[in-house]
């Protein structure tokens, strides 16, 4: 459903992108790894369209996206979380939440119903900080909370777009593990044909989720298989497994 | 309490949101012969108020808001001298309608930039307007400004008091009420919540999808319609008006009183006007040739201990307080 | 004894007490500028004042004089209106004066009528605001007093034809070409040119500007600019273009030669042509015991303009009602006591114009000579009894 084709993007000298044909399809759940530098908080932000490619072009469900803004692909069910927490941070749990949930809602721009009256945002938005355990901290400012609870609101935010292509960009990083599974279950709960696709260094995490991996070096696509696949490739070994394993 | 039922009572009134407003009418008994400074206090926190929109909730940095006080301003004296239009509050609404013309046609243009370029953007759009109206002195009056505006009765029952401001100090006063409680109704909307994603996130807001620009220029059209709103209203209670409207010196002015109230807090505009102007005002009595060391040092302090304004302090008071009570 | 000592300063009390009873007090409102960009010229108008009230103490009669000052800091209009407001209703002053910038006056005019409160102008120099309310009564001048008679003046004294004007862009500027024009072809000669020269904020590049004038070649060139770095300006390109070995005499106001300013002119001013109404090197006894007090109280350094001056005869105006009325200011007494009322000023003799109740006096009309490598004015002749001849002509808003 999300594909690119013949995806290129350079920072002046620097290819961080080169020539990616890539297909994510209804329902997958889907990992991208590879090495530091790789190119793949790049890769989601030409999905997005925080950055344009220098050539190429982004489809979903085979219409063509490429020069839509940002808002427009939100929209059309592209939703993603950042590497490093973008959040509302002077705002309590809940409004961030609640932010995500009325501009999916299209109601953002009303000026004239109070954000507290609108009793379906906010019943949504509570349920879903319910799910991703963040009750107790929801009437409470970003900067009051520790990072890890941080990068859980990141994902409640993307959930509550109700996104069909759901991109996570290292969710895990900075979560202790013994919270990671609140991670995963939460996805888990997610209907069965939205596509999912996480980047990720925690590879215990890449395996126990993902059903596909993708594997990027020096913004080329390098090998794509079966977990069992990749496990098996001895070049993927090579220049990355191998240092984190 | 619960956050959902917190926020979902947040835009209720609360009992001392009455206690401004009975402090302004109490003023009007107690404080007959301030008037004349009153109004101008009023007109003050209408500004700061408009700015509050743009500055404190959508995150807009300007240093030109008094291009749209000076529009309004014009809007009423020209439509006065050169028409005969001198009914004051249909006036009012004139110039809301041309200072949000301005910021609508400007905003289009200028919110396509941020930070520093937005900054010199909105001074040069200032710059151009007072440059247009210095052209124009036949219109406008100039430095020399046009004398002997008068203005027609108030909904043609009372008429404007030279002398002791009695009517224009209720007028503007009835005025603010109502344009509190638009702004008051805007930042408590789904609207205002996403302002203040805007100014706390823009890449966070884009990427849920909002249409950030649309946001922005939205919120800077009509606080530009409230700044107009505020400059009818000087050039009515003073029945006169020069170039002066569109200094910096006002945007700069105005936007002191609310860093000193408190930013993105609803009621920082009156805090911020009210304690400047008045500490400005008693100084400048006391000691006219050297009051801006007094005022100055003031300000320094509160630049150094309370970023967040008066109101910030009272607030991270009040939390202090409520964590030790927990 | 010593209930005697207590009986004696019990009587003394008494009759001291009984003295400053008798003696009315007059509450005078000052609302100038005295901070931002006016301060400088509040200073002056202040010390004017002061130096007035200390060396003239006979002057006010047996009656007491109680200043209060308010700054008006910025020329919005609406800081001196509230500032007036608050002397008229608060302070319940009997006079008002002061007012720097002409919009300060102008936005006051109807609180003096309402109030009905005389207001002695000590600067704003907008020829008409005198027509604004039956209460003012102005002391300074017009943008017409200097323009006009400096039109006369190139015609009969420069024995110039024809003239062409460069002006600042704004309300000073426009009056003192309409002024000049007048008065000069109304002498026999004829404006070939008017060239607006950029705004007062800004000095722009002169060059442009004066190319035209010279290429008009016209006899006198006459520039109206503010006073500061634009003058300096004007004179430096001036002098870059050769206008003067052209023939091309240039002519200005009179506050562009400023005394404290003129020396950093150098060698470009000899032979500028200015008129002024006040100069510190006037030979009349009144000023120079004027001067003598003002270095006596203010420094050796220190100078007074024409603002001191005004500031000085504004006082003067007020110690005149002050006496002729008793001590009980009735306003239109005041204002009657006003008209006609004749002093001999440092800057000459000068009047109150009973019928438009603006000044009438003298304007001196001076060339820049270099004497013992110092640059001083010469004084080349006097024009005397001059009016706003914007209200004598009734032009614009002038007319009543
Ligand atoms: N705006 C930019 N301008 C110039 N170079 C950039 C920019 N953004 C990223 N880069 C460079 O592009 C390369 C790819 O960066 P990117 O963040 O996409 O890698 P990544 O695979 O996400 O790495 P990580 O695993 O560390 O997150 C890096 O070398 C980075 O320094
Ligand atoms: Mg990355």
């Amino acid at each position: 459903m999300l594909e690119t084709k013949g995806l290129c993007k350079s920072f002046g000298a620097l290819e961080v992108a080169r020539d990616i044909d890539f297909r994510l399809e209804r329902g997958a759940r889907q990992a991208l790894i590879g090495p530091n530098g790789a190119g793949k908080t790049t890769f989601v932000n030409l999905l997005t369209g925080v950055l344009a490619p220098s050539r190429g072009s982004v489809l979903l469900e085979g219409k063509d996206v490429t020069t839509l803004a940002q808002a427009s692909r939100v929209k059309r069910g592209i939703a993603r979380t950042f590497q490093i927490n973008q959040l509302f941070r002077g705002l309590t749990v809940l409004e961030n939440v609640c932010i995500a949930v009325s501009e999916r809602l299209s109601v953002g721009g009303s000026m004239l119903r109070p954000a507290g009256a609108r009793a379906a945002v906010i019943e949504e938005a509570s349920r879903l900080i319910g799910m991703l355990k963040l009750g107790e901290d929801a009437g409470r400012r970003i900067v009051e909370l520790p990072y890890g609870r941080q990068r859980l609101v990141e994902i409640a935010i993307a959930l509550g777009l109700n996104p069909r292509a759901l991109l996570l960009d290292e969710p895990a990083a900075g979560i202790p593990s013994a919270e990671s599974h609140i991670l995963l279950d939460a996805i888990a709960t997610l209907p069965k044909d939205i596509a999912v696709l996480i980047i990720e260094h925690d590879m215990d995490l890449v395996f126990r989720f993902a059903e596909r991996i993708t594997v990027m070096v020096s913004g080329a696509i390098f090998a794509e298989g079966t977990p069992a696949q990749i496990a098996g490739n001895a070049e993927v070994r090579a220049v990355y497994l191998g240092n984190a394993a | 309490m619960n956050a959902a039922t917190e926020l979902a009572r947040r835009h209720r009134w609360r009992w001392w949101e009455a206690l401004p407003w009975i402090a302004a009418l109490a003023a009007f008994f107690v404080f007959p012969t301030y008037l004349a400074f009153g109004t101008q206090v009023l007109i003050t926190i209408l500004f700061a108020l408009s700015l509050d929109l743009v500055l404190g909730y959508a995150g807009i940095v300007t240093l030109g808001h008094a291009a749209f006080f000076g529009a309004g301003a014009y809007t009423v004296g020209m439509l006065a001298a050169h028409w005969g239009w001198n009914e004051p509050i249909s006036g009012l609404v004139a110039a809301a309608f041309v200072a949000g013309a301005i910021g609508l046609a400007s905003g289009l243009v200028l919110l396509r930039t941020h930070g520093l370029a937005l900054l010199m953007l909105t001074l040069c759009t200032m710059a151009l307007l007072e440059q247009a109206a210095n052209m124009g002195a036949a219109w406008t009056g100039g430095f020399d400004g046009m004398p002997g505006l008068s203005f027609s009765r108030i909904l043609g029952l009372f008429s404007f008091d030279v002398l002791y401001f009695r009517s224009q100090y209720l007028y503007t006063l009835a005025v603010l009420f109502l344009c509190f409680v638009l702004v008051r109704m805007l930042v408590y909307s789904s609207f205002g919540q996403s302002l203040t994603g805007v100014r706390e996130n823009l890449l966070r807001m884009h990427a849920v999808g909002a249409p950030v620009r649309t946001r922005q220029v939205l919120a800077y059209t009509v606080s530009a319609a409230l700044a107009g709103v505020a400059g009818a209203l000087f050039t009515q209670s003073n029945t006169y008006v020069n170039l002066a409207v569109l200094g910096l010196e006002r945007s700069a002015g105005v936007m002191i009183v609310l860093i000193l109230g408190g930013y993105g807090r609803l009621y920082g505009a009156f805090v911020g006007a009210i304690a400047y102007m008045v500490l400005e005002h008693s100084l400048a009595k006391a000691y006219p040739t050297a009051w801006q060391l007094g005022l100055g040092l003031t300000l320094v302090l509160v630049a150094l201990y309370a970023r967040n304004g008066v109101i910030g302090i009272l607030v991270s008071l009040r939390r202090r307080f409520a964590g030790t009570a927990r | 004894m010593n209930t005697k000592l207590t009986q004696l300063s019990a009587a003394l009390f008494l009759t001291a007490f009984a003295a400053v009873a008798l003696a009315q007090t007059v509450k005078v409102g000052v609302v100038l500028p005295y901070t931002g960009g006016g301060a400088e010229f509040a200073q002056q108008v202040d010390r004017g004042i002061q130096t007035f009230m200390k060396h003239n103490p006979k002057a006010f009669g047996p009656y007491k004089i109680e200043i209060v000052k308010r700054d008006s800091k910025n020329p919005s209009g609406a800081e001196a209106k509230t500032a007036v407001q608050e002397l008229i209703v608060q302070e319940k002053v009997d006079i008002l004066t002061g007012f720097i910038y002409s919009g300060d006056a102008i936005a006051s005019a109807s609180l003096f009528t309402e109030a009905k409160r005389p207001a002695v102008i000590m600067n704003a120099g907008t020829a008409w605001i005198t027509n604004l309310s039956p209460m003012i009564a102005r002391v300074s001048f017009s943008m017409w007093h200097a323009g006009h008679a400096m039109g006369e003046a190139a015609a009969k004294n420069v024995k110039a034809k024809t003239a062409v004007v460069g002006y600042s862009d704004f309300p000073p500027g426009k009056d003192s070409l309409d002024a000049f024009k007048r008065g000069f072809e109304a002498s026999g000669g004829k404006v070939i040119d008017e060239i607006p020269m950029g705004g007062p904020g800004q000095v722009p590049d002169f060059t442009p500007f004066f190319q035209r004038a010279k290429d008009k070649k016209p006899d006198v060139f006459f520039v109206f600019v503010p006073a500061g770095d634009h003058a300096l300006a004007v004179l430096k390109t001036y002098g870059a273009l050769g206008m003067r070995a052209a023939g091309i005499k240039l002519i200005g106001p009179g506050d562009i030669t400023q005394d404290i300013k003129l020396q950093a002119m150098g060698d470009n001013a000899v032979g500028l042509i200015t008129i002024h109404h006040y100069n510190a090197d006037l030979d009349n006894a009144q000023n120079k015991r004027f001067v003598e007090a003002w270095k006596q109280d203010f420094g050796p350094n220190t100078t007074p303009d024409f603002m001191g001056v005004q500031g000085y005869d504004g006082m003067a105006a007020i110690a005149h009602v002050v006496t002729t009325l008793k001590g009980k200011i009735d306003a239109d007494a005041a204002i009657n006591a006003l008209r006609g009322w004749k002093y001999d000023s440092p800057r000459g003799p000068i009047s109150i114009d009973p019928r438009t109740r603006d000044i009438v006096m003298n304007e001196y009309l001076s060339e820049v000579v270099k004497s013992g490598g110092r640059l001083v004015q010469k004084n080349i002749a006097t024009l005397t009894a001059v009016k706003d001849m914007c209200k004598e002509l009734g032009e614009g808003r002038c007319k009543q």
